[in-house]
């Protein structure tokens, strides 16, 4: 559990959205630190939030060795869980040798790593580390997978440019709407619109709904019944 | 007895005329099995099953639900994909039969849902607007957890026998089947992992409907047939065709033109 002394990286108490998903994940899960970082598919990394300096030595471990859970959880999309790093003989797909390399005299005995996609669009990771050797499952994995949810959608605000100015609880992040299906089937119509990618397309749907002030979820039904296109020089 | 014909291995020769609807039945089965030996497209099954159900059970309509993380009723395959359906699907979320069934792991059996006035207004307001008077929830169930639901609708109250109960039960038993099944493709065993692939495939179809109906000037329903459509043909997952049109692999011409199955069918 938390409460073992480690500072914030930033000096910001727990104030965007996805500072406090991490938080709340040490709160509610058995681990000791977490960090959510931006991925591509060419191979672009950047962190975006840490809950401490350990955490953000595994996210730069992962960045610069190019392997690890995150990294692992981000390339097949789905959870990587490691509740003893130095188990003997791990699966092949977990040997990650820079990685354990880079990481060996960190504190870290478990990780789980989720990935942070929204349908096709793969935004990044979440990466858990723990102290302790032990699972994540049953209930703690499925309150972890919720937080992975939440952070899905608050990566795509922060892409957006949009978290720092939003004061939303972690509640309305994962609000009801960000499931419609409409949202996703405006994100298909925009990245054929703008002849752009996914991940594109979803971040250009949020922003226009932040920027006008309106609900995302009525913006992707004003797209899907084609009463609202984005042009090239649309933003 | 009607004395059967044998086969040259001595084996009985089933007559040669089960009814039609004992074929499909059989049809469901077999699928499910195929998709354990051929790999397997949860997405796909939630899609044949919400299609069986209207077939076999002689519903309106279908629809198959699954549980988020955050314990909302997700719509994962309908009978019909108008957004009408899916929006009296999803409205469920505040309340209908299909959450007292979740909640209750329980069946919630609405023969005529114009004795029901109380219980969930706005769902049976929305419900009787769409001409329906009669709605059925059965639990996805296992061991002690619900996972989600099969809802049925038909237009005369009274309309499904203690029978078609039962086979309904059979079919949302064979969805939960087909969440565990992902356990065999992912390495994951854990349900929460199982029960979000299956949750995200369903977006990248939305994702995908989105694309084809811009690129062609469809609605919805008439993308998601090109999907289907050309899933069935070239013997591919649903969840698969709908991941390589977002990625750009798949071009319209591979959708409509002739397709190669796998096994060279």
């Amino acid at each position: 559990m938390g409460g073992d002394g480690r500072a914030p990286v930033d000096g910001r108490s727990r104030g965007s959205v996805l500072e406090r998903i991490c938080h709340a994940c040490i709160d509610a899960l058995p681990i000791s630190g977490a960090a959510v970082s931006l991925m591509t598919a060419d191979g672009h990394r950047g962190v975006a939030v840490a809950t401490d300096d350990v955490a953000r030595l595994v996210e730069d471990a992962q960045f610069t060795t190019g392997e690890g859970p995150g990294v692992a959880a981000f390339e097949t999309g789905s959870p990587v869980l490691v509740p003893d790093l130095d188990a003997p003989r791990p699966p092949a797909e977990h040997a990650w040798p820079a990685f354990r390399e880079a990481t060996s005299r960190l504190e870290v005995c478990a990780v789980f790593a989720f990935p942070l996609r929204l349908g096709a669009a793969s935004l990044g990771a979440l990466t858990l580390y723990h102290v302790e050797v032990g699972d994540l499952k049953g209930a703690n994995l499925a309150t972890a997978v919720r937080f992975a949810d939440a952070a899905s959608f608050a990566l795509l605000d922060f892409i957006a440019g949009i978290s720092d100015r939003v004061e939303a609880s972690p509640s309305s992040v994962s609000d009801a709407e960000y499931f419609r299906s409409e949202i996703y089937q405006a994100a298909g119509m925009v990245m054929e619109q703008l002849g752009v990618n996914i991940e594109v397309a979803m971040v250009r749907l949020r922003s226009h709904a932040f920027s006008t002030g309106r609900p995302t979820g009525d913006v992707a039904r004003d797209i899907v019944h084609r009463r609202l296109r984005f042009k090239e020089d649309n933003d | 007895m009607t004395e059967h014909p044998t086969d040259r291995e001595g084996g009985v020769v089933v007559p040669q005329e089960p009814t039609g609807r004992e074929h499909r039945l059989a049809d469901v089965f077999v699928t499910l099995a195929d998709t354990l030996v051929n790999g397997f497209d949860v997405v796909g099954l939630f899609d044949d099953l919400a299609g069986a159900c209207v077939e076999l059970l002689e519903v309106t309509a279908a629809g198959l639900m699954l549980v988020d993380p955050a314990g909302r009723l997700r719509v994962m395959a309908s009978s019909n994909e108008r957004s009408r359906l899916l929006e009296l699907l999803e409205i469920q979320n505040d309340a209908g039969p299909c959450l007292d069934c979740y909640h209750s792991g329980q069946a919630v059996v609405v023969a005529d849902l114009a004795g029901t006035n109380g219980r969930w207004p706005e769902f049976s307001q929305e419900a009787g607007r769409f001409g329906f008077a009669a709605v059925y929830a059965l639990p996805m169930r296992l061991r002690d957890e619900t996972i989600g639901a099969l809802n049925l609708f038909h237009q005369r109250p009274n309309a499904i026998s203690d029978a078609g109960l039962r086979l309904a039960q059979a079919f949302a038993d064979v969805a939960t089947i087909g969440i565990l099944q992902q356990r065999a493709v992912q390495r994951s065993t854990d349900l929460a992992g199982q029960l979000q692939t299956a949750l995200n495939s369903r977006l990248i179809i939305e994702q995908a409907k989105g694309v084809l109906a811009e690129r062609e000037n469809l609605d919805m329903p008439d993308a998601f047939e090109m999907l289907r459509g050309y899933s069935r043909r070239a013997g591919r997952k649903l969840s698969e065709v709908a991941a390589a049109v977002v990625a750009g692999e798949l071009t319209t011409d591979d959708l409509t033109g002739p397709a190669t199955r796998p096994d060279g069918r």
